[in-house]
Formats: C-alpha cells, sequence, structure tokens
C-alpha cells in the first residue's frame, strides 16, 4: 500500500466520535426497555426491540469502516504470527452452524487427513476474513433453495490453500469489482441493506499483507461460487 | 448518611451520557459529581477528591490520557483510580491508557451500564 493511499487520522477520530452518540442511544434504549424506570406495554417493548437492532446494524456498519480505515492507516504494521488455520475454521464454522440453520443452510469443514501446516499471517485480521467470506456464503443463497456451502483447506508446496463453495447464486459483477472499496452488488444490497462493501476489500488486503491472493470462480456446471485464498507456510 | 456515600466522578464531553449515568449512579447510592472537559476534570479531582474517576479519552482541551499522566504524577491524587470508559478500543489505545496509569479501561461499544458500575464496585473494593 502507497503512503498516499492511506486513511488520515483525523477520518478514523471521526469515525470514532460517531460511534459516541449511538453508544448513548443505546444506553438509553436499553434503560427504557429494562422497565427500570417504568413498565412498557408489549407494543412499546416491541418499538424499543426494533431500534436497538437498529442499533446493532449502525455499530456493525461503522465497526466495519473503523477496520478498512485501520488497515489502511497501519497497513504496514501488519503482524506476522504462526497460525493454525484449520483449527481457526473449525472453530469459526461450529459457530455459524446455528446461524446457518436459521438461514435454511448447512455448512461443513473438510477437515484434511493429514495436518496442515501453520501460516505466517495476523491472527486477528485472518479471523475477520474467513468470518466474513463464510458469513457471506450463507447468506447469499438463493432465496427458496436449501443453501449448502464447504470450506476446505489444503496443502501445497509453499502455501495453504483456502476454499469455500456455495450453491448460491454466484456472481454476475466482472472482475475484481466485488472486491473494491464499497462496492455494493445487487444481490448484497437485497441480502444485507445495511453493509457497506467493505468486508471483501478488507479480505483482499489482509491476505495481500500476508503475501497471498484472494480470488473467486463462479462454479462450473452448478450453481454457486467458490472464494478462495492462499497464505504462505511458517 | 451521605459519608457512606462514595464519590463517583465523571469527566465526559457528552451531556446526554452524563444525564443518563448521573440519573443511574445516584440510584445506585454514589455520590455523582462531572465535568466535560479534561481541565474541568482536573481541577474537579483537587477540589472533590473522588473516589473513583470514569475518565473518557477525547476530550475538550485537555484529553484523558494527558489528564491521566498528570494526576499520576502527583501524590496528592495518584492513587485514586480512573477507569477508562471511551470508544477507542484498540489495542495500542488501551496499552497506552494502562501505561497512563488506568486502573482499567472499558470500551463502550462492548459494554452497558450494568457492566460499568459493576467494575466501578470492584474497583472501589480492591
Amino acid at each position: 500500500m502507497t503512503s498516499n493511499n492511506r486513511t488520515p487520522r483525523y477520518l478514523t477520530m471521526a469515525v470514532h466520535q460517531i460511534k459516541n452518540p449511538i453508544y448513548v442511544l443505546r444506553e438509553y434504549i436499553e434503560t427504557l426497555s429494562s422497565e427500570e424506570i417504568g413498565e412498557l406495554n408489549a407494543k412499546q417493548k416491541e418499538y424499543l426491540q426494533a431500534a436497538l437492532e437498529n442499533i446493532k446494524n449502525t455499530e456493525d456498519v461503522i465497526n466495519d469502516l473503523v477496520e478498512t480505515l485501520r488497515m489502511e492507516e497501519k497497513g504496514e504494521e501488519f503482524k506476522k504470527e504462526e497460525v493454525n488455520l484449520g483449527e481457526m475454521i473449525e472453530s469459526i464454522v461450529q459457530g455459524y452452524k446455528f446461524f446457518a440453520k436459521a438461514n435454511n443452510s448447512n455448512i461443513v469443514f473438510n477437515k484434511p487427513e493429514e495436518k496442515v501446516s501453520p501460516v505466517l499471517t495476523d491472527r486477528k485480521r485472518i479471523k475477520y476474513v474467513v468470518d466474513n467470506l463464510v458469513s457471506n456464503a450463507i447468506q447469499y443463497k438463493e432465496r427458496g433453495k436449501e443453501g449448502m456451502v464447504e470450506v476446505s483447506i489444503e496443502e501445497k508446496e509453499s502455501e495453504v490453500l483456502f476454499k469455500i463453495k456455495d450453491n448460491g447464486s454466484g456472481i454476475k459483477e466482472e472482475g475484481d469489482k466485488v472486491f473494491s472499496r464499497f462496492y455494493r452488488g445487487k444481490k448484497g444490497i437485497e441480502t444485507s441493506p445495511t453493509g457497506i462493501g467493505v468486508g471483501l476489500y478488507i479480505s483482499k488486503l489482509v491476505v495481500e499483507s500476508s503475501g497471498g491472493k484472494i480470488w473467486y470462480e463462479n462454479n462450473e456446471g452448478e450453481d454457486g461460487v467458490t472464494f478462495y485464498f492462499t497464505l504462505l507456510k511458517s | 448518611m451521605s459519608e457512606d456515600k462514595k464519590k463517583l466522578l465523571m469527566i465526559e464531553d457528552d451531556s446526554f451520557l452524563r444525564k443518563l449515568y448521573r440519573d443511574r449512579f445516584k440510584k445506585e447510592g454514589f455520590l455523582f459529581t462531572e465535568a466535560i472537559s479534561g481541565e474541568e476534570g482536573v481541577n474537579k479531582i483537587y477540589q472533590e477528591l473522588p473516589d473513583v474517576v470514569l475518565l473518557n479519552v477525547l476530550l475538550p482541551v485537555k484529553g484523558g490520557f494527558e489528564l491521566l499522566r498528570e494526576i499520576k504524577d502527583d501524590s496528592k491524587v495518584k492513587d485514586i483510580p480512573v477507569i477508562i470508559l471511551t470508544n477507542l478500543g484498540q489495542e495500542e489505545d488501551i496499552e497506552e491508557g494502562k501505561e497512563c496509569g488506568a486502573t482499567s479501561y472499558l470500551v463502550k461499544a462492548n459494554v452497558k451500564f450494568s457492566d460499568v458500575v459493576e467494575k466501578v464496585k470492584e474497583v472501589l473494593e480492591e
């Protein structure tokens, strides 16, 4: 990343300042919801719950933005740690089982029989990448069809290859558009209207900062898309 | 009766948050006092000698970390526990807070009022 591409510090600070009124709003609504200053009727509770859910969505958007700015601001301070990708994936996939079921989807991790070598990357950030890819694969399914998501890893000569395959509607956009900052595809807007289109952008920054590659291919002869990334072995 | 009550100083520039915390900490049995800038905060620490301070970081005139460094350098007030309550949640911010002498560090996005009260009580018991 070139230095003139970096995010100014004032912008990062401004985003932090936006978080404050949202926190205050959440605190007020949670206080009302707790009924400690007066009882609420069912309709009032329902409305406050809806308000809280929207606050949560807004906080998620801001956190994504903070992560983006942070990656751009501090890209050069990227950590290189030994990470056991298999263990990380197993735990993330396990955590998504319930969410997948609620979305009429299944998710499996095809754990390799042989132990896969650790990779060199920033643990916290690569977790964000895997989490983001898993969450996308589950969410961007075709309406009315049962979703199927398969995650696997494979050891290559000098790197480890990560794959996540879904049976959704695939990617209609051309080239690498989906990895652009703030890019929102039609499907993304329909599925997750409050997102800001930085998940794949951050993922690309993270993988490339680790010396790896990230790309996707629409599945040949069947529905869906497969995302791949590679990371260097430690 | 008020002598049994613990005095909490909140240094926070957001008036809505101060109001909510004022109401709720009073309900929890605290004596609540407040400051809206780092500079006013330092003055209140010396004037009122609170039992515990709840400190924001991004504050007008004087920031929270600067305030913390200042009071931790003065034996008159250095033992007053300070809990940081901020939106800055990056590792380096937390490290800086600890280095400046904060007793505890809470990130607003990750806590509810009940967590803050619990932390304040825990710190007072130490």
